[in-house]
This record gives C-alpha cells, sequence and structure tokens, in this order.
C-alpha cells in the first residue's frame, strides 16, 4: 500500500488507508489518480453495494476480488526507450498511434515514474527489441 | 479525470430530468448542473446518485486521461 501511495503522489497512506477501511469517501480526483496509476476503470475497483446487501458499512465499497502487485511496475529507462522510438521512425504521437492508443499516450506516460511492465512489452515489442534492455 | 457525461446520457435515456434527480438523491441541482463541467466531487456523492438512479458508478461516470 505505502509503494501503491507513493506511485499515485500521495503524501502518505492516509488516503489508501481510508479507502481500504471503507470509511471514508474520496475525491473524483483521487480516484482519477487511482485509475491512471493502475490503468483500470473506476468499476475496477469500486462497486457500489445495495443497503440490504451490506450489513456494517454504509460507503462504496473496493472491491474485494480487487488486487495489486508491485512486479507488475517497473522504472522504465525514458531516455534510452525514446531515442530508440526516434530512431525506429516514430513521433511520440505516432508510436501512440502505433500501440492502439490515444496520440497523447505517450507523452503522458513518460513522465510517470513508474509503468505498468505490460505496457513495457507492448513498447519493445513494437520496436522489435526486448523490454529487459529498458529497466 | 473522472467525467459524468454518462450520467447525463441515462438521465435522457431513462426520462429522468436533473431537477427529479435532484429531489430523489438529495444532491443539489446546481451541483448536478456543475458535473457537466467535471467538476470534481467525492464517492459520498455518487454513492447518492446511485442509489437514486439504481445504478452502477460505471453507469454514470468514466475514467478519461488528462490531455496534456
Amino acid at each position: 500500500m505505502q509503494q501503491l501511495s507513493l506511485k499515485a503522489g500521495f503524501q502518505n497512506e492516509r488516503t489508501l488507508s481510508s479507502i481500504a477501511s471503507r470509511h471514508q469517501h474520496i475525491t473524483t480526483g483521487t480516484l482519477s489518480r487511482l485509475c491512471e496509476i493502475l490503468e483500470c476503470k473506476p468499476g475496477d475497483i469500486f462497486e457500489f453495494v445495495e443497503e440490504a446487501d451490506r450489513q456494517k458499512h454504509k460507503r462504496i465499497y473496493v472491491r474485494e476480488d480487487w488486487q495489486y502487485s508491485s512486479d507488475d511496475y517497473v522504472v522504465v529507462n525514458w531516455e534510452r526507450l525514446l531515442s530508440d522510438i526516434k530512431a525506429a521512425g516514430y513521433s511520440e504521437a505516432k508510436f501512440s498511434l502505433a500501440l492502439g492508443k490515444a496520440n497523447n499516450y505517450l507523452a503522458l506516460k513518460k513522465n510517470r515514474k513508474y509503468t505498468q511492465k505490460v505496457l513495457l512489452k507492448e513498447m519493445t515489442d513494437l520496436l522489435g527489441k526486448p523490454f529487459e534492455e529498458y529497466i | 479525470m473522472i467525467i459524468f457525461n454518462k450520467l447525463f446520457a441515462y438521465l435522457a435515456e431513462h426520462d429522468i430530468s436533473r431537477k427529479e434527480l435532484s429531489e430523489k438523491s438529495g444532491v443539489s441541482l446546481s451541483i448536478i448542473n456543475d458535473l457537466r463541467y467535471n467538476r470534481k466531487s467525492n464517492t459520498g456523492m455518487i454513492e447518492k446518485l446511485c442509489k437514486a438512479l439504481n445504478c452502477k458508478p460505471e453507469d454514470i461516470l468514466e475514467y478519461t486521461p488528462e490531455e496534456i
């Protein structure tokens, strides 16, 4: 939880602890940040539980089947990766589109300290290079 | 960014006015109107809307990456 807090840019674990304890509301800004970091939809991490189905808690729940693994994220050597993307003849926008993402996707991702390993692999596969070279 | 475009589509689809939603949910009409402009809110308000509409959060909101 501490690692996820750091990745999400929260100053401490209080926000995530609040969510986990199921007793506090969070802002849509926090929800948005979690979706960005985890690359998921709100419905993947939150669900609304009807009054009749819940006994003690009265808030939106964090899904009990949701799990986070720090092994899924890596610190990417973006300098090297961007250099190789450029050498392969792509602009950042064109490379994003080649990945099937929005044209500003790479611009957003390169500013993040942590990147999903699966995303790095998609990018290096497109370049025809092993992803381990960029970690 | 969390956007609420789906909420307004949901209201139109189910023929529910914003005023009706406001009365049923207890969320003020001005706050509901402000959601059109992606005003920041919290899960407490989302809960009220879901309860009033008998729907899931993903039926009324979605996440979209912010453009630079």
